[in-house]
């Protein structure tokens, strides 16, 4: 079994010191925001009857697919065969669980009524995805904590099983948020069987491009040292989840292009020159996608770190675009009740101009989400020994029978196969 | 350290405990809870045998009349806010104009007044994640307000766009109809059909109110009523009934 040295961060500078402070009056300012809205009201948060999904909802799904990357990182040395992984599985696995618990902040804060938190668990509707995924949810984070806690004990089968146990309620959690959404007939926009699985990869590749900026400056802010190669390794996965993602939302587009039904949206999202052109094709192909395939392909690029970072930020960025292209057009676009004929309301604004953008209450509600990761995560980094004091991507030993006679070296690409435990010593 | 070990551990359990618990025991208390629909008395008390229809011959509705729409927001209690606040105003029945969006037809525009549809196969009833959204034996789609979570899903789901949030607390001087529950702030709202009118034995107000008997109500499954009469052509429309979620109001002379 591979032993590495984990321990807490010391946590005693200034700046570490600043941040908390800071991080908690955001995440104080969330809970004030949060119950405010909650006695005063939707009106405050910039919603209307016309747009009643916002940048809650967009930031929800933002963070329950960021928490998706996390977790591949973690089962990667568990139940992969990337046993050099375990290194990072801790941390990753923390990520994990964090991002899904603000996932639900958000998502709870967002509820007209989040006293009512427990009520989807009493009365559970079997058809309503939403009402399942309070189980899929609340059942992933409890197998996070859990399987966090195998690992904290240093129980490799418990941590195997565990994770395996994760990532099947990750399919759940991942798929059945794009499910959500995918099931909405009324709206064409949101009508698809392809939103599921183009939520689940690109939660994948968004949470692994998080993930390694986390890791990254996690490692270097505690003056620990992190294998430059975990992330080579890393940015080939993410390049090609990138690629696949891009190619579920190009097909979706163009076969919704052939449909009547569907051709009025995606003429209003890709051709009518509206924000949610800009999003598109700048923030989402050109940022999110063809930046950083083009960066993780360059020969002069792929293999700084610098340049691999930054790619990951882009596309982070560009899945923000993705999923406020997933949240938002399909509430702007009129709804057609009767082909044929133009409707418009002087009460109700149907056929007028919708507007919609966040008020101070709500930026101050996704500003204290966020804050609320970073906080849980320096405090349990400082409390727990999460951080290893050193990562480095050990090689397993291969079998004999994959040695090359003549030369003594390991024949090129079969390293990764092998199955079996890396002895990592402890560093001093 | 090791009173710090010792903490750990015991948080570690306790969080474990508490999320294992979190999930399993609602869960179990649904499992072993009695089954069907959660209800009122009246709920349980209506007719299982009626089929509650509407029928709106636009063809009488003048331009610019909004009674209805104003007869509905005075018995449902519906807030109307001052300025700005207006665009918050629940319209559980609104008028909407229509065009026909070909040229060189006659292009009069029509009047159609747009509430419910109560259909038969409700979206927002399956997406509701509380069953907070339910149907009545009788086939009315209502909402228990104490159940809504306020999650908006419905409001989504809906293929016509008629549940509405309500944004902010009615004021007290406009509650003036105590028969009718003052909206609750952070939950879904639509029409009802004024179902304590009906179940009073009454008309809703929108058919009453209406100077011009352009709306109908009634029982589509006894042919001795107008609605099943002016229904019996076959020329009412419904609208979007490519979806097949089978609406039950239907409109004339589109």
């Amino acid at each position: 079994m591979a032993k590495y040295f984990f321990a807490p961060i010391e946590g005693k500078s200034s700046k570490y010191h600043w941040a908390v402070v800071i991080l908690s009056l955001l995440v104080f300012s969330w809970f004030i925001a949060t119950a405010i809205r909650f006695k005063l009201g939707f009106w405050i948060t910039g919603l209307n009857h016309s747009i009643t999904w916002g940048g809650s909802e967009v930031l929800f799904v933002l963070f329950v697919g960021l928490s998706a990357g996390s977790l591949l990182i973690s089962a990667l040395g568990s139940i992969f065969g990337q046993t050099e992984y375990k290194v990072l599985s801790r941390v990753a696995a923390l990520n994990s669980v964090l991002f899904m618990s603000a996932a639900l902040m958000m998502l709870i804060s967002s509820w007209g009524r989040p006293d009512r938190i427990l009520l989807p668990f009493y009365n559970i509707n079997p058809r309503s995805m939403l009402s399942l995924n309070a189980f899929v949810y609340s059942s992933y984070i409890a197998v996070g904590i859990i399987y966090l806690w195998a690992q904290l004990k240093n129980s490799e089968k418990w941590s195997r099983v565990l994770a395996i146990a994760a990532v099947c309620t990750a399919i759940f959690v991942h798929s059945g948020t794009g499910f959500i959404f995918g099931v909405i007939n009324g709206r064409e926009m949101y009508f698809s069987s392809l939103t599921p699985l183009a939520f689940v990869i690109a939660a994948l590749s968004s949470g692994t491009a998080l993930a390694m900026i986390i890791l990254h400056y996690s490692f270097k802010a505690t003056h620990r040292k992190i294998d430059k190669r975990f992330f080579l390794q890393l940015s080939r996965v993410m390049l090609g989840l990138i690629m696949f993602v891009m190619f579920i939302v190009s097909i979706e587009h163009l076969i919704h292009m052939y449909a009547p039904e569907h051709y009025e949206g995606e003429k209003y999202v890709l051709f009518s020159g509206s924000f949610f052109t800009y999003v598109f094709w700048i923030q989402l192909y050109l940022i999110g996608f063809l930046s950083p395939i083009f960066i993780l392909l360059y020969p002069r690029t792929r293999s700084r770190l610098g340049w691999i970072l930054f790619a990951s930020g882009l596309h982070v960025f560009g899945i923000v675009g993705e999923r406020i292209l997933f949240i938002l057009p399909g509430q702007f676009l009129h709804i057609p009740l009767l082909p044929g004929y133009e409707f418009s309301s002087a009460a109700y604004g149907d056929g007028a101009t919708i507007n919609y953008f966040p008020m101070f209450t709500a930026w101050v509600q996704y500003i204290g989400v966020i804050a609320f990761v970073a906080l849980a995560y320096l405090l349990l980094i400082k409390w727990l020994p999460l951080l290893p004091q050193e990562a480095k991507l050990i090689k397993p030993k291969p079998p004999e029978d994959l040695l090359i006679e003549e030369s003594g070296e390991v024949a090129e690409g079969d390293t990764n196969i092998v199955a079996g435990s890396a002895e990592a010593e402890a560093p001093a | 350290m090791g009173n710090d070990r010792l903490d750990r551990r015991t948080f570690l359990k306790m969080g474990g405990l508490i999320a294992a618990a979190g999930v399993t025991i609602p869960a179990a208390s649904q499992i072993f809870a009695p089954s069907g629909l959660a209800s009122s008395g009246k709920e349980l008390s209506a007719a299982t045998d009626v089929s509650w229809t509407m029928v709106a011959d636009v063809s009488k509705c003048s331009p610019d009349c909004t009674i209805c729409e104003d007869a509905c927001a005075d018995e449902n209690n519906l807030p109307r806010f001052p300025g700005k606040l207006s665009r918050f105003d629940p319209y559980w029945l609104r008028i909407i104009e229509a065009k026909k969006e070909l040229s060189g037809v006659d292009n009069k525009a029509l009047s159609l007044p747009v509430m419910c549809m109560m259909c038969d196969k409700p979206p927002c009833t399956h997406v509701c994640p509380t069953k907070a959204s339910f149907i009545r034996p009788d086939g009315l789609v209502m909402i228990d307000e104490h159940r809504c979570i306020g999650c908006r899903y419905c409001v989504i789901a809906c293929p016509y766009r008629v549940r509405f949030m309500i944004f902010k607390d009615t004021p007290d001087d406009q509650w003036t109809n105590r028969k009718v529950p003052k909206l609750m702030r952070g939950v879904a709202s639509k029409c009802t059909f004024c179902v304590h009118r009906i179940d009073d034995g009454k008309l809703p107000r929108c058919v009453v109110d209406c100077p011009e008997n352009a709306l109908t109500f009634g029982d589509r499954n006894d042919p001795e009523t107008e609605v099943a009469q002016l229904l019996e052509p076959g020329t009412a429309q419904a609208l979007r009934p490519n979806l097949r979620v089978g609406p039950n109001v239907f409109y004339l002379g589109l």
